[in-house]
């Protein structure tokens, strides 16, 4: 059985500090994402990391459980990103890096590189603050109100960027199925 | 509904969607293969936005991570177990006074004893008790 993140911020608060190592090992690959996104250096992107886990581990007292902690964590991590007087370069969209992933099938690895056109697509249409909400709709699993509480956009304006980018991976996913009946 | 209606459902365009719209799109799921087709391709891409876009572990993270907030914590007790800063200081600070003060009294005190005498004997007299 696996505990919840907030079940875990309960134990870590309650004395046991090592259960936080859980948790950076769950949210360290998005928040170190976000840090490659806001720094566009490896490097950068790590010590970021351990400056927000760092952070949250200080202000987790203040973890009131209204949203989920991995929201929560990412506010942090997209607030000290955007106040950090060393970033130099403007937001690159998760879309415009590319790892070396898990090996994925042809047709997923053509899927893959569906997203990826959708959603540079959708972002360069963007103003640069307000690509972190595709972002953070497609790669990070956030809900509306979940981006409006990490960014500060609101809710509308948040629906109305995201709504536009499903538009264009709709039509991009067409061929698809087009290919695959 | 009709497929169109379901696909619109299946990529979000509907915002709010009520439990029977959810239900409808659920029974035409069953036996429309198309818009299975659609939904098995949305399953999919999302289950690769979620893992194959965040850049892959970093080694030994969670370990810089977790022995940095162990560092913190020890300093943390050092710093409690510590005397206060300026406690030393103030402390010191009253011992001298107190000393200079008690030195300067017994200094004064020994310097006017034959002054201290006379008066103490002229206030016994006044007051009738020899």
């Amino acid at each position: 059985m696996e505990f919840t993140d907030e079940i875990i911020v309960v134990q870590v608060l309650a004395g046991r500090h090592d259960l936080y190592r859980v948790l950076v090992e769950r949210h360290e690959r998005a928040v170190r994402g976000m840090g490659l996104s806001f720094f566009r250096n490896n490097d950068d992107a790590v010590d970021f990391a351990q400056d927000v886990f760092i952070k949250a581990f200080r202000g987790l007292p203040g973890f009131k459980g209204m949203a989920r902690f991995s929201t929560w964590l990412y506010r942090i991590a997209y607030t000290t990103a955007v106040n950090q007087v060393n970033r130099r370069r403007e937001y690159a969209s998760l879309a415009d890096c590319d790892y070396e992933g898990a090996y994925l099938s042809p047709e997923d690895a053509h899927l893959k590189e569906a997203i990826r056109q959708a959603v540079k697509q959708a972002v360069s249409e963007l103003p640069e603050k307000y690509r972190i909400c595709i972002d953070l709709f497609f790669f990070y699993d956030r809900n509306y109100e979940e981006i409006e509480v990490i960014s500060g956009f609101p809710v509308n304006t948040v629906k109305s960027h995201v709504f536009r980018a499903k538009k264009i991976l709709r039509e991009k996913l067409k061929g698809f199925v087009e290919g695959g009946q | 509904m009709n497929c169109k209606r379901v696909q619109d459902f299946l990529y979000g365009c509907f915002e709010n969607s009520t439990l029977l719209e959810r239900f409808l799109v659920f029974i035409h799921l069953i036996h429309c293969n198309k818009c299975s087709y659609h939904e098995a391709l949305i399953n999919r891409s999302t289950t690769i936005m979620r893992n194959e876009f965040l850049p892959p572990e970093e080694n030994n993270f969670s370990e810089k991570v977790i022995s940095m907030i162990n560092i913190e914590d020890l300093n943390a007790v050092d710093a409690q177990e510590a005397p206060e800063e300026g406690f030393v200081n103030d402390n010191a600070n009253g011992v001298t006074i107190g000393g200079v003060i008690t030195a300067f009294g017994t200094v004064f005190i020994g310097g006017h004893l034959d002054e201290f005498s006379k008066r103490f004997d002229g206030l016994v007299k006044r007051l009738g008790f020899r």
